[in-house]
């Protein structure tokens, strides 16, 4: 039951009007009407007893009776039961003298103070006799005149009652339904749902009105919603169009990317090779090997600035993309300064590293994007730093009771310091502080965009402070789930870290090495590289000629270039794979320019078991070939 | 015995009083036709018994008037009580519709008149008129 409903806001007030009008009709309207016919009717009898009185007064005092039979007559006419009583005597000592109706002998004087009768009383007084005439009207016969009176007016009543409901029901069905029924089609058109067929009222009302207009915006919204799915189709159609034109370019991008990677970075590969055989030359000059130097310097600073090209490049079409690990935090940053002592080694600068790290506390997170991010920053420090040092600070304390690790490290400089300016735009794609021709410091000024992305990613922020002349921190901070190691965990870092050592203390084993490389300058500088190692080299152009190989000659370590014409290292991984000729069970190498992390993760996936990127340096080499004596070794002990 | 004697004193001061004389009273009557007459019916007429006669004509009874010598002496023949209570008696029955009005009137001479010019009356006088030929007259012992 819907109190707001129309039915109910006009029933109520009818129903109250017809409250009032009842309690009019049933009570006040009969007793007033009753009142007002006593009213009459005592009138009457005053008149009446008057008359009498005089015809007493006539039959006693002329002894004339005439009038009094009249009267009698009169009474005898009159249906309404009139009773009349003459009493003669003195008042209180009355006594009966003549009654009317003569049959009513039951008639006394206590008849005059009865409250059911109506009475009037009229006096008399002769020289003969005196008295008093009484006439009386019985109560109960005024009630059942006012009843006959009446009775109407509960017929009326009872016929507004039929006829309200009428209403109600009328105005329920007309009214209230087919509105009900309008709104549940407004509902379903604002729905969109057009199609659901509608009963056909013909009605010349507002109603039918409303309901035509209904039917009208039906038609019109299904006019529009086929105009809107045409020029929906239409505009899907533009759009898969347009997706396809744009994937096509990105696809033409990411190919031509690789393709500039890969021919940029193999050309650099035999620079950098040559430079670094030349420099660890022993016959070489001293001022040669300064111009070496220099050479090397360069030729480092255009790989670094085509792999921030590459990755910013990356990070710009994709989400970066994070592969959390166990790590023990103070491992990690020892790392990080290892590495970090490489880069100030040869500067005048020194490296400060501030570690609160407990060696218990390991988390889980992406140990190469904070690697990544914190020599960035530490190369970014040295760069803009002339004088005195560059610390990196880092500490860890346990939150959320203790589920997390909040990581927090700062790389502090005492270089020259940064304006408000330049700290409003750092982290800008391409923006460098000193943007004059004349800059000192070289770099793309995609460092700190490809910093703040990999924060971003990782829910943290980089926090700048500087004052001029004074140096510059950078600060974020990480919070990890805290990883709670086992035994295995430990003991996996234990055996890293023993292989570090072993590394460290072993020399390279004499290796017997296949690579497999369609470059031939790729191929010179390999060959010159090795020499300096006790390995034996055997090369491949194709690789249809390294699986050739692989199947008759048995190797160390199988190492492959990636891209090469007619069949790929991949291809040749996969027929390796079905069939490993006479080198089964060794491992597969790839050795490739096309260097994003992608693809180096798509390779690892196909199966090989590591990538070395190109251009590759002589130390990375000795790094390779000395972790390869290390496992050829554990391998030849088992 | 006693009561009755003073009863009859009373009635015989009352007659010496207005001169008159106990003596007969005669029934006068003036029957409708078609009506039998009988002393008892008249009487019963004259009492207020009935109203009409038996023919079925109303009966028109002729009294004698407070101011006639014969008003007590009357009533107490027909009645046996006063002319005041006889008048009572008329009121109550005129009242009550069972008889006509009477009339009243002040001598026999009168009464003799009205009876004879109205068919179906009837009363009582106390002296015999010469012109009563044509009514039905009949003595009454007092």
């Amino acid at each position: 039951m819907n109190l707001n409903s129309i039915v109910y806001r006009l029933g109520i007030p009818m129903t109250i009007g017809m409250l009032i009008a009842s309690l009019l009709l049933l009570w006040i309207v009969p007793a007033r009407q009753n009142a007002a016919m006593e009213g009459s009717v005592q009138s009457e009898l005053q008149s009446l007893s008057a008359a009498f009185a005089v015809s007493a007064q006539l039959a006693f005092a002329q002894e004339d009776l005439t009038a009094l039979s009249q009267l009698n007559k009169l009474l005898s006419d009159d249906r309404r039961g009139l009773k009349v009583a003459v009493f003669l005597g003195e008042q209180d000592k009355e006594e009966l003298l003549a009654a009317f109706p003569y049959e009513d002998n039951s008639f006394d004087y206590s008849y005059i103070s009865s409250p059911d009768f109506l009475k009037a009383s009229s006096p008399f007084n002769t020289e003969f006799d005196a008295g008093r005439v009484f006439v009386l009207f019985d109560k109960s016969k005024v009630r059942a005149q006012t009843n006959r009176l009446t009775a109407p007016l509960y017929l009326a009543l009872l016929a507004l009652v039929l006829i309200q409901l009428g209403i109600y029901s009328r105005l329920k069905r007309n009214v209230v339904a087919p509105i009900i029924l309008a709104a549940q089609l407004a509902d379903e058109l604002g729905a969109g749902q057009l199609n659901r067929p509608l009963q056909k009222v013909i009605r010349d009302d507002e109603l039918g009105i409303l309901e035509s207009a209904l039917r009208v915006l039906r038609t019109r919204l299904r006019l529009e919603r086929r105009r809107n799915q045409r020029l929906m189709d239409s505009l899907e159609s533009k759009v898969y169009i347009r997706t396809q034109d744009l994937r096509q370019a990105l696809a033409a991008k990411d190919t031509f990317m690789a393709g500039i990677s890969h021919e940029l970075r193999t050309p650099l590969h035999s620079v950098i090779a040559s430079l670094d055989l030349i420099a660890t030359d022993n016959e070489i000059q001293p001022a040669q090997k300064q111009n070496v130097s220099l050479a090397q310097r360069g030729a480092r600073a255009l790989m670094q600035l085509i792999n921030e090209l590459l990755e910013f490049q990356r990070l710009s079409q994709t989400e970066v993309e994070l592969q959390p690990e166990p790590q023990q935090v103070s491992s990690l940053v020892s790392d990080i300064s290892d590495i970090a002592d490489v880069l100030f080694q040869q500067s005048e600068l020194s490296f400060v590293l501030k570690i609160t790290i407990d060696a218990n506390h390991w988390a889980d997170f992406d140990g190469h994007r904070v690697t990544q991010v914190l020599l960035n920053l530490i190369g970014n420090a040295r760069k803009f730093t002339d004088q005195g040092s560059v610390t990196l600070e880092a500490h860890t304390e346990p939150c959320n009771t203790g589920e997390s690790l909040r990581l927090n490290f700062t790389v502090a400089d005492t270089g020259k310091g940064i304006d408000q300016t330049t700290l409003d735009r750092l982290g800008e794609a391409f923006f460098q502080g000193d943007d004059r021709l004349s800059r000192k410091h070289e770099g793309t000024g995609l460092g700190l965009s490809i910093v703040k992305r990999i924060l971003a990613a990782m829910g943290s922020e980089l926090q700048v402070t500087s004052a001029l002349g004074e140096g510059s921190r950078f600060s974020f901070s990480l919070t990890v789930p805290r990883h709670h190691y086992s035994e295995s965990t430990l003991e996996k870092a234990t055996t890293e870290d023993t292989l570090s050592l072993s590394e460290a203390a072993h020399p390279i084993e004499p290796l017997s090495i296949l690579y497999v490389e369609d470059s031939e300058m790729n191929q010179m500088m390999m060959t010159a590289m090795c020499e300096r190692f006790p390995v034996t080299l055997s090369l491949c152009s194709s690789a249809k000629e390294g699986y050739d190989a692989i199947q008759t000659q048995r190797f160390d370590l199988i190492i492959t270039d990636i891209q090469m014409p007619e069949h790929s290292g991949l291809d040749l991984l996969a027929w390796f794979k079905e069939n490993p000729g006479a080198n089964s069970g060794v491992s597969m190498f790839a050795c490739t320019a096309t260097a994003t992390s992608q693809s180096c993760d798509m390779f690892q996936e196909a199966g090989f078991i590591a990538v070395l990127t190109k251009p590759l340096t002589l130390d990375e080499l000795t790094v390779f070939l000395t972790q390869q004596s290390v496992a050829y070794r554990k391998s030849a002990i088992v | 015995m006693r009561h009755r004697f003073y009863q009859s004193l009373l009635i015989a001061l009352l007659l010496a009083s207005s001169g008159v004389t106990a003596q007969d009273l005669l029934l006068i009557a003036n029957v409708p036709d078609g009506s039998q007459f009988s002393e008892d019916y008249a009487r019963s007429l004259l009492r207020g018994d009935k109203k009409n006669w038996d023919g079925g004509i109303g009966a028109q009874v002729a009294l004698p008037s407070r101011k006639s010598q014969n008003y007590n002496e009357i009533a107490q023949t027909l009645l046996g009580f006063s002319g005041k209570r006889m008048q009572r008696l008329w009121f109550r029955l005129v009242f009550s519709g069972r008889v006509n009005p009477p009339t009243y009137l002040d001598s026999d001479a009168d009464i003799v008149r009205f009876v004879m010019e109205t068919e179906g009356a009837v009363a009582l006088i106390t002296q015999s008129k010469s012109d009563m030929s044509d009514l039905i007259t009949i003595k009454i012992a007092p």
